[in-house]
């Protein structure tokens, strides 16, 4: 079976804004390289779990897959076809089978439009529904999302936060999608609504055969809808692999950093765990260190690591590690 | 240990909102009292009011369709209501801070990030330009943001999620206040950073004795980083105590139940399957907190006719751990 979708080395740079002043004295134009070459795949009906530190490219990549954002280089292979610089007129249908739910369900939605008309709109132009049947599509998603049909006249500041998701989701679904991107889709919920969430996308992936990109960065969450994990630092994957694996027994030093940073609730498993404090300089995007990007801050760092960029080492069953000294 | 002292109190508050519907009641009978120095961690429902209580004691209920109907909020014993707005800018940002919970809609988008934080230190502290602006790239810094000389000129869109997050939380400790409201501070960030920023919190509760206000959901971060908790439902609060008592011995079933559908990386997960996790289920009604009976009824495992009839009052459950539960005594000593 081929993969719904297939990144290679996907590139996106960032020019920063500069005043008029430095335009005229021609200073040089700093560009952030937001995602510096990644490899990604996402298989039928799969979730791939994201995770990497803050600025480390994540959003750009969900960004660049929905085409918002035009890459500089890389290939993005969705359903066979490189939509990486597609026209926008040929791009067109393909977007109604790629799909997106934000973090913030407050700053996603209108405020002077009714939430059934926010869920109706993808969902008018895509598929050409109008009138009555448009509004009884809308109901029918409004219920799969644990939402009520007598709600859709309401606007966005009449729900919860929870509620907002679950009307970012239904709006997201209206389309029948085949990949969703989920950028940081619980971080602002409470844990109890959080759950409700996280369930409820995992039955419609079930139901609907859907794909999920899921961002975020409760490690814990990623692990319990992932079936496979990628994780990022500066613009690129240092550690890819199936959920079990790379939870169980991570290969490079940022996710085992990563995972032993986690906040632990029980204070006696906590005073058991070992903490792996990042110390050294914050690399910066626009001039990223030579060799290994990690190894300013890497408590495992030997000379070469500084001047020779890691290999990607695999251990043949899909769980590859780019160090020199994987663990 | 001495006794702390009771810098922030918040007594009896009530928030209501106005809406088409009739009136909303936000916050309900609110009380609670931040010592100097100490982490006080806010949780609950989302909608439970917290980010209103947080807003009601810096004044800055929108008005309308907000009104705070009842209640005082007192800082170092003096009654906010009697300033007047002039005297209440001069306590926002230097004795009262708050980070707020959306960076997005919070950070002014035409204004660079050095302008957004140059703003409170230059209002409160004064300096040169050159003093604002060292100013300004040591809290940067302070916030672990890489790259301090080129974000201070750059646009909030031109910022990571997690950047705008940190750029809030400096903000809010440029002028070393002695309240810090923290409204969901790190929800942006990943595991390590957020490490960073809580230990610079709680450096400066050492240093200063910064008072912080800390509401979030993660009871991970709570239960390593605060002092006393209180848990809110539906506009009340409904559990309050010391930390470790209130997640190793929770006595409300909300609180109970927040704690069962945390994700946890320690849970068996059948290989290469997703694993499900537990709910409270169904939602909060609108209203809870005028109901006549407990506002968590509806959706409590333990509940009975009495519980839906008659609002269950604060008991002392412990040392400084009160519970507004009539089943408080059936949650002793079981697991949460
Ligand atoms: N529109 C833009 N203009 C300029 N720079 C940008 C823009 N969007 C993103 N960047 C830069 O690209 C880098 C990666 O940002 P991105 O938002 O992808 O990070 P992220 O991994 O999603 O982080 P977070 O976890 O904080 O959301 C950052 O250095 C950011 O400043
Ligand atoms: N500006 C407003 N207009 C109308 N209602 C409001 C307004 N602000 C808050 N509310 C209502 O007040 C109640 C409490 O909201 P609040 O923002 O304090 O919740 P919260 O506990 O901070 O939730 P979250 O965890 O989602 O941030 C909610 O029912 C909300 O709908
Ligand atoms: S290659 Fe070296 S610096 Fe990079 S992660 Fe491995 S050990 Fe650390
Ligand atoms: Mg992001
Ligand atoms: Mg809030």
């Amino acid at each position: 079976m081929s993969a719904l979708l297939e990144v290679t080395g996907l590139v996106k740079r960032f020019e920063q804004t500069r005043s008029l002043f430095d335009q005229l004295t021609k200073k040089p134009v700093k560009a952030v390289q937001a995602v510096s070459g990644i490899d990604l795949t996402i298989g039928a009906n799969e979730t791939l779990g994201l995770v990497g530190e803050s600025g480390c490219g994540k959003s750009t990549v969900g960004r660049c897959i929905l085409r918002l954002e035009t890459p500089d280089a890389g290939k993005i292979l969705f359903d066979g076809q490189d939509i990486a610089k597609m026209e926008e007129s040929a791009l067109r249908p393909l977007r109604r089978r790629l799909q997106v739910v934000f973090q913030d369900p407050y700053a996603s939605l209108n405020p002077r439009r009714t939430v059934g008309d926010a869920v109706g709109e993808p969902l008018a132009n895509f598929t050409g529904l109008k009138g009555a049947a448009l509004r009884e599509e809308v109901a029918l998603l409004f219920e799969r999302v644990g939402l009520r049909r007598d709600q859709l006249d309401r606007f966005p500041h009449e729900f919860s936060g929870g509620q907002r998701q679950r009307i970012g989701i239904a709006r997201a679904l209206g389309p029948k999608p085949d990949l969703i991107i989920l950028d940081e889709p619980v971080s602002a919920l409470d844990v109890s609504v959080q759950a409700q969430v996280v369930n409820l996308l995992m039955d419609l992936q079930d139901e609907f055969g859907l794909s999920y990109l899921f961002i975020a960065h409760d490690l814990a969450v990623v692990r319990h809808i992932s079936q496979r994990v990628a994780v990022m630092y500066l613009g690129q994957v240092v550690e890819a692999g199936p959920r079990d694996i790379v939870f169980a027994q991570p290969r490079h030093p940022y996710t085992q950093s990563l995972l032993s940073a986690a906040p632990i609730l029980d204070a006696q498993k906590r005073r058991l765990a070992k903490r792996i404090i990042l110390g050294g300089d914050l690399p910066s995007p626009s001039n990223p260190p030579s060799g290994c990007r990690f190894h300013t801050r890497c408590p495992y760092v030997q000379p070469i690591c500084k001047t020779v960029a890691p290999p990607s080492v695999s251990d043949g069953a899909g769980h590859t590690a780019n160090c020199h000294f994987p663990l | 240990m001495s006794a702390p002292k009771p810098l922030l109190q918040i007594d009896g508050l009530s928030v209501e909102f106005s809406a088409r519907a009739g009136s909303v009641s936000a916050v309900d009978d609110i009380s609670l009292t931040l010592h100097e120095g100490e982490i006080l961690a806010v949780v609950g429902e989302s909608g439970s009011g917290k980010s209103v209580t947080a807003l009601s004691a810096l004044r800055l209920i929108p008005d309308p369709p907000g009104r705070i109907v009842a209640g005082s909020v007192s800082l170092d014993g003096i009654d906010l209501a009697t300033l007047d707005e002039a005297q209440m800018r001069r306590i926002r940002g230097k004795e009262m801070a708050m980070i707020f919970q959306d960076p997005m809609s919070s950070l002014n988008p035409i204004l660079t990030v050095g302008q957004q934080i140059g703003e409170a230190i230059s209002l409160h502290q004064g300096g040169t330009k050159q003093d604002v602006r060292d100013r300004i790239l040591e809290v940067l810094e302070l916030v672990r943001i890489p790259q301090a000389e080129l974000r201070i000129d750059q646009y909030p869109h031109e910022l990571s999620g997690g950047m705008r997050q940190r750029i809030m939380i400096a903000m809010a400790l440029s002028c070393n206040p002695r309240v810090l409201l923290a409204d969901e501070p790190t929800t942006a960030l990943d595991v390590t950073i957020q490490a960073q920023i809580l230990a610079l919190l709680r450096d400066l509760r050492a240093r200063l004795g910064t008072a912080i206000l800390l509401i979030t959901h993660d009871l991970g971060v709570v239960a390593e980083n605060a002092d006393r908790v209180v848990v809110m439902y539906g506009g009340r609060k409904v559990e309050e105590g010391p930390v470790e008592l209130l997640i190793g011995a929770p006595r409300h079933p909300y609180t109970r139940g927040l704690l069962g559908s945390m994700p946890n990386l320690d849970q068996a997960l059948v290989p290469g399957r997703q694993g499900r996790l537990t709910e409270i289920q169904g939602s909060v009604p609108i209203n809870a907190a005028r109901l006549p009976g407990c506002g968590f009824a509806a959706r409590c495992p333990f509940a009975d006719d009495h519980c839906v009839a008659v609002r269950p009052p604060f008991v002392r459950v412990g040392d400084g751990h009160i519970s507004a539960c009539w089943k408080h005594d059936e949650l002793e000593g079981i697991q949460p």
